[in-house]
C-alpha cells in the first residue's frame, strides 16, 4: 500500500511508560462518559459508546496489556478515540494525554523481545527523543478484527490467552 | 404466458447493473493503485461479472452476456489460480469493465452492430491471451471468433444489395420481421439473422425518435381514405403509420430523397390490402408498445436515490429524536410552571412532527415483495425452456412490505435459490413420469410476516438434495474432514450446500454449476441480518426458508431493568407480561430449570440477570416479572426486575465496530446520549452465538 504514513504523534501514557500512535488514527479526544456493559465481554472491553452516532467499544489498554488491572474510571479519565485502517470507531482509555512529537516512523528501533509491558507483536517500533523513549503502538494490529472478536469473549481460555502474550 | 414487457426488466436490470458496475470499478482501481488482489476481492469480482452475465442474459440482451461471459471466464481463472494476478491485469479488466458498459449502452439503444461487438470482443480476447500461460486454448476461441468476425465484415455489403430488393418487397419484410427479431435476441451466436438485423434495429431506432406530431401527420398524409376512423386513433393505423414512417427513413437513408417519394407513393396501395395490414401490425404493435414504454419508464416520475442517503435522512432523525428527548427531560427540571407547560406544549407538537417525518421515510424505504417477485416469472420461464422442463412458478404475500434496503441483498440469494432449484431440484418431464409425479414441476415462492421478522420460502417438488453426494463432494473439497461427515446429522449435510465452491453439478452450465452461489446466498442474507435454512427430502423436493428481519432501521421496543441495567426488549417478540405466582414456578429435574406454568402451557424461564452477568435484585421469580416471549423454536419466559417505557429506538449495529454479543441483536442511542442494548429474544440460549 501506497499510503503516506502520517508522521505525527499523539503520545499518552499507560502506567509509567510513555506511547505513542499516528495522530491520522485519532479522531476524537474524550472524557470517559456513561458507558454501557457488553455483558459478554472480557474484563477490557469496557462497554460501548455513542461516538458520534455510531456505537464503539471502549477498550481498556492497561487492562487488555496487564499493565494496570484494576484501574479506577473517573470523569477526567481519558478516552482516544481512533478510526482503524477498517473504518472501525473503537475508544481506547489511557491514562493522560501527553503530547505530540514528531517521529519519522521509517527509523524506528526494533522493539526488544523483552522489557516492554506489550509484546512486540504489536508495536510497530520504538522511537527514541531525547532521553524519552516512545514506544509506538500498531493500533491496527492490537485492535483486528478477527483477535478482537475472539479475544474480547469472557471465558477462563482467553484469560489464559491474554496473559500468556502479555 | 402473457407477453412479457421485456423493457420494465431490462430497466430493473439497467438499475442493478449501475450499482455493480459502481462496485467493480471501486475494486478494479483499488486493485491497480495497490497492485496486488487477494483471494476474496477476485471472488466478489467474479461474482459481481457472474451477476451482470445471468442478469442480462435473462433480459435479452445477449451480445453484452457473451462479453460478459469472457470476462468472467478470465476472472474464473484468476480465481482458480491458473493465473496470477499481475498489475496490468487491473489495467485490462478496467477497459473490459468500460466496453461492457459501452456494449450495454448500444445493445440498449439499439445501435450495437455484429461487426462491431465482434470486432471489440476481439480484441478484448487478445489483450486477455497474452497474459494467459496457456496461450493454445484462447487461440482457439480466438480462431473462431475470427470465423464468425467474417461474417460480420461481409454483412455490409449484402446489405447494401440487400435493401434495393427489400424496398419492393414491403410487406413480405414486415412478416419476416418477428422471426428475425426473436431469433436475434434469443440467439444471437448464430449467423442466419444477420441480414434481417439492420432493418430491424433502424426501424426500431428511429421509431423512439418520432414525436406525435410526426405520426399524426404521418397518417393524414397517407391514410387519407381512412377519414372514418377519425378522431380516436385507431392503435393500428398510428403503429402502421410509424412503421411506415420509419421506414421511410430508412430507405432513405440510402438511397435519398427520389426512392423516398417513390415508397410513399407506393406504400397506400399496400395499405389497401387487408393481408399486409393485418400482418405489419402484428409485428410492429409489441415492438412499438415496448419501445414506448421504454422511452416512458426512463422520463417517470420517480428518482433513483442511493439508500445511503436515506439511511443518512434516518440517522438524522435518529439524531433529533435524541435531542428531543433530552429536552424533554430538561423541562422536568425547570421550576417555572408557566414555562414549563408552554415549552411543553410546543415540544410535544415537535415530538408529532418527528413521528411524521420518521413515518415518511420510512415509507419511502418499504416497497411491496412484488418488487421482488416480479424479476421471477420471466428467468424461470427461459430458464425452463432452455432445460426443457415444465415449470409452474406460483407466489404468495406480494403485497407484505419489505424495506427496499433489503431488495437489493435479497434478490440475488433468491435468484440463485431458484436457479438451482430449476437446474438441479426439479427433474426433467420424463423422470418426473418415471417417479410418478406430475410431468410440471411446482414452484412456489411464498413471503409472510411472523414474528416480528420477513419469512420468505422458495419450495420446489424436485428431487431433492442428494446428501449423499453433498458431502462426498465435501470431503473431496475439504470442506469437511471424514470425522465430521460421519457425525453430522442430515440437516448439516443439507446445509454444506451452502459452503464455497460445493457444486454438485457435473456440467457447468450458464444457469448454475460453477460452485458460486450457493455461498453467495448465505453470506448475502447473513449480511442481512437473517438466517436461510433447507429442508430437503430425497425424492420429494427442497425448501429453502429465509427469516429475515422487517427492517433494518426502526424497532418499536419496551425498556426493562435488570437489576441495575437496562435492555430493550423488541415490542415484537412479546407476547405476555405477568407478575407470577410462586405456585406458577415449577422446577425440572435439578433444581437449576425452571418452568412456569401458563394455563396449559410450560414455558422454560430464562434469568436475565444470569445470561447478561448483572446482580440480582431479587432472587425469587415470584419477586419480579415474568416476559412471555417467541425465542427461536419456543416461547421462554424473561425474568426481570421492572418494566420502563415505550418508546421507538433508532437500530444501530453492534457489530460495525465491535462484535455481536450473545443474547444482544443491535443497540441505540438513548435520549441521554448512552447506548442501550436490544435483546434478540430469538439467539438468546444459543450457547455458540
Amino acid at each position: 500500500m501506497s499510503i503516506i504514513e502520517s508522521n505525527q504523534l499523539l503520545t499518552f501514557k499507560l502506567g509509567n511508560e510513555t506511547y505513542g500512535i499516528q495522530i491520522s488514527k485519532v479522531r476524537e479526544i474524550l472524557t470517559y462518559p456513561t458507558v454501557t456493559p457488553i455483558p459478554d465481554a472480557s474484563r477490557w472491553v469496557k462497554g460501548v459508546i455513542n461516538l458520534r452516532g455510531e456505537v464503539a467499544p471502549v477498550i481498556d489498554l492497561r487492562v487488555r496489556f496487564n499493565i494496570n488491572n484494576d484501574p479506577i474510571y473517573t470523569n477526567r479519565t481519558i478516552i482516544i478515540a481512533v478510526k482503524t485502517q477498517d473504518a472501525r470507531m473503537i475508544g481506547l482509555v489511557v491514562d493522560e494525554v501527553s503530547d505530540m512529537e514528531n517521529a519519522e516512523l521509517d527509523r524506528l528501533y526494533p522493539a526488544p523481545d523483552m522489557g516492554t509491558s506489550i509484546a512486540p507483536e504489536y508495536l510497530k517500533g520504538l522511537f527514541k527523543k531525547e532521553d524519552k523513549m516512545i514506544v509506538i503502538l500498531d493500533i491496527d494490529r492490537i485492535l483486528d478484527k478477527e483477535e478482537m472478536q475472539k479475544l474480547s469473549r469472557q471465558s477462563p481460555e482467553t484469560m489464559h490467552v491474554l496473559s500468556a502474550s502479555a | 404466458m402473457a407477453v412479457f414487457d421485456i423493457n420494465k426488466y431490462r430497466q430493473m436490470f439497467l438499475e442493478e447493473a449501475e450499482d455493480i458496475f459502481e462496485t467493480i470499478d471501486t475494486i478494479l482501481l483499488e486493485a491497480e493503485e495497490s497492485g496486488d488482489m487477494d483471494n476474496e476481492t477476485v471472488n466478489s469480482l467474479f461474482r459481481s461479472v457472474h451477476t451482470l452475465k445471468g442478469n442480462s442474459a435473462s433480459v435479452e440482451l445477449a451480445m453484452f452476456a457473451a462479453l460478459a461471459h469472457e470476462l468472467e471466464f478470465f476472472m474464473d481463472r484468476l480465481r482458480n489460480g491458473e493465473l496470477a494476478f499481475e498489475e496490468s491485469m487491473a489495467e485490462l479488466l478496467i477497459e473490459g469493465i468500460d466496453t461492457l458498459k459501452q456494449i450495454l449502452e448500444m445493445e440498449l439503444s439499439g445501435e450495437l452492430e455484429e461487426s462491431f461487438f465482434h470486432t471489440t470482443k476481439m480484441s478484448l480476447l487478445q489483450k486477455i491471451e497474452s497474459f494467459s500461460e496457456d496461450t493454445q486454448e484462447v487461440a482457439a476461441l480466438i480462431l473462431l471468433e475470427e470465423e464468425k468476425d467474417d461474417f460480420g465484415l461481409l454483412m455490409p455489403i449484402d446489405d447494401d444489395k440487400g435493401f434495393g430488393p427489400i424496398s419492393g418487397e414491403f410487406s413480405d419484410k414486415a412478416e419476416e420481421m418477428p422471426e428475425s427479431m426473436e431469433e436475434y435476441f434469443g440467439l444471437f451466436d448464430d449467423e442466419a439473422p444477420q441480414r434481417e438485423l439492420p432493418p430491424f434495429e433502424d426501424v426500431f431506432g428511429l421509431f423512439d425518435d418520432l414525436e406525435e406530431i410526426t405520426m399524426q401527420e404521418a397518417k393524414e398524409e397517407m391514410f387519407g381514405f381512412f377519414d372514418e376512423t377519425e378522431e380516436p386513433l385507431s392503435p393500428v393505423a398510428t403503429v402502421s403509420a410509424d412503421v411506415e414512417e420509419s421506414d421511410d427513413d430508412h430507405f432513405g437513408f440510402f438511397m435519398e430523397i427520389e426512392p423516398q417519394q417513390k415508397v410513399k407513393v407506393s406504400l397506400p396501395e399496400k395499405r389497401s390490402e387487408p393481408k399486409s395490414k393485418e400482418a405489419l401490425p402484428e409485428a410492429a404493435v409489441d415492438e412499438s408498445k415496448v419501445a414506448k414504454k421504454f422511452k416512458a419508464d426512463t422520463t417517470s416520475n420517480s428518482i433513483r436515490v442511493d439508500l445511503s442517503k436515506i439511511d443518512g435522512l434516518m440517522n438524522n432523525i435518529g439524531e433529533l429524536v435524541i435531542a428531543h428527548s433530552m429536552l424533554s427531560q430538561y423541562i422536568y427540571t425547570m421550576e417555572d410552571q408557566k414555562t414549563k407547560s408552554d415549552l411543553g406544549e410546543r415540544l410535544e407538537l415537535i415530538d408529532r412532527h418527528i413521528r411524521e417525518l420518521q413515518e415518511s421515510v420510512m415509507s419511502v424505504r418499504m416497497v411491496p415483495m412484488e418488487t421482488v417477485f416480479s424479476k421471477f416469472p420471466k428467468v424461470i420461464r427461459d430458464t425452463a425452456k432452455k432445460l426443457d422442463k415444465k415449470i409452474d412458478f406460483r407466489s404468495f404475500g406480494e403485497s407484505v412490505e419489505i424495506d427496499k434496503a433489503m431488495i437489493e441483498g435479497l434478490t440475488d440469494p433468491l435468484m440463485h435459490i431458484v436457479r438451482n432449484g430449476l437446474d438441479h431440484g426439479i427433474e426433467s418431464p420424463e423422470r418426473r413420469r418415471k417417479a410418478g409425479k406430475p410431468e410440471t414441476g411446482t414452484l412456489m415462492m411464498s413471503a409472510e410476516q411472523a414474528n416480528g421478522q420477513m419469512i420468505i420460502k422458495i419450495q420446489d417438488d424436485g428431487g431433492g438434495i442428494n446428501l449423499a453426494k453433498v458431502t462426498a463432494k465435501a470431503l473431496e473439497n475439504g470442506v469437511i474432514d471424514e470425522h465430521q461427515a460421519y457425525s453430522m446429522s442430515e440437516e448439516e449435510k443439507a446445509m454444506l450446500i451452502f459452503a464455497p465452491g460445493l457444486s454438485t453439478a457435473d456440467a457447468v452450465t450458464d444457469i448454475s454449476g460453477r460452485g458460486v452461489g450457493m455461498d453467495v446466498v448465505m453470506s448475502n442474507i447473513k449480511k442481512l441480518g437473517g438466517i436461510v435454512k433447507v429442508d430437503t427430502e430425497e425424492g420429494y423436493g427442497s425448501t429453502f426458508t429465509i427469516a429475515l428481519p422487517l427492517t433494518l432501521a426502526i424497532l418499536d421496543g419496551l425498556n426493562i431493568r435488570v437489576g441495575a441495567e437496562q435492555f430493550i426488549l423488541p415490542l415484537s417478540a412479546i407476547i405476555e407480561s405477568i407478575k407470577p405466582e410462586e405456585e406458577m414456578i415449577k422446577q425440572i429435574g435439578d433444581t437449576q430449570s425452571e418452568v412456569l406454568m401458563l394455563r396449559n402451557e410450560f414455558i422454560p424461564v430464562v434469568r436475565l440477570h444470569t445470561i447478561f452477568n448483572v446482580e440480582y435484585e431479587h432472587q425469587k421469580l415470584s419477586e419480579g416479572l415474568l416476559i412471555v416471549v417467541r425465542s427461536a423454536a419456543q416461547k421462554i419466559a424473561l425474568f426481570v426486575d421492572e418494566f420502563m417505557n415505550q418508546q421507538q429506538f433508532v437500530i444501530k449495529p453492534l457489530d460495525r465496530n465491535f462484535r455481536n454479543a450473545r443474547g444482544i441483536g443491535g443497540a441505540t442511542v438513548r435520549g441521554d446520549g448512552t447506548i442501550g442494548l436490544i435483546i434478540d429474544t430469538m439467539n438468546i440460549l444459543d450457547k455458540n452465538y
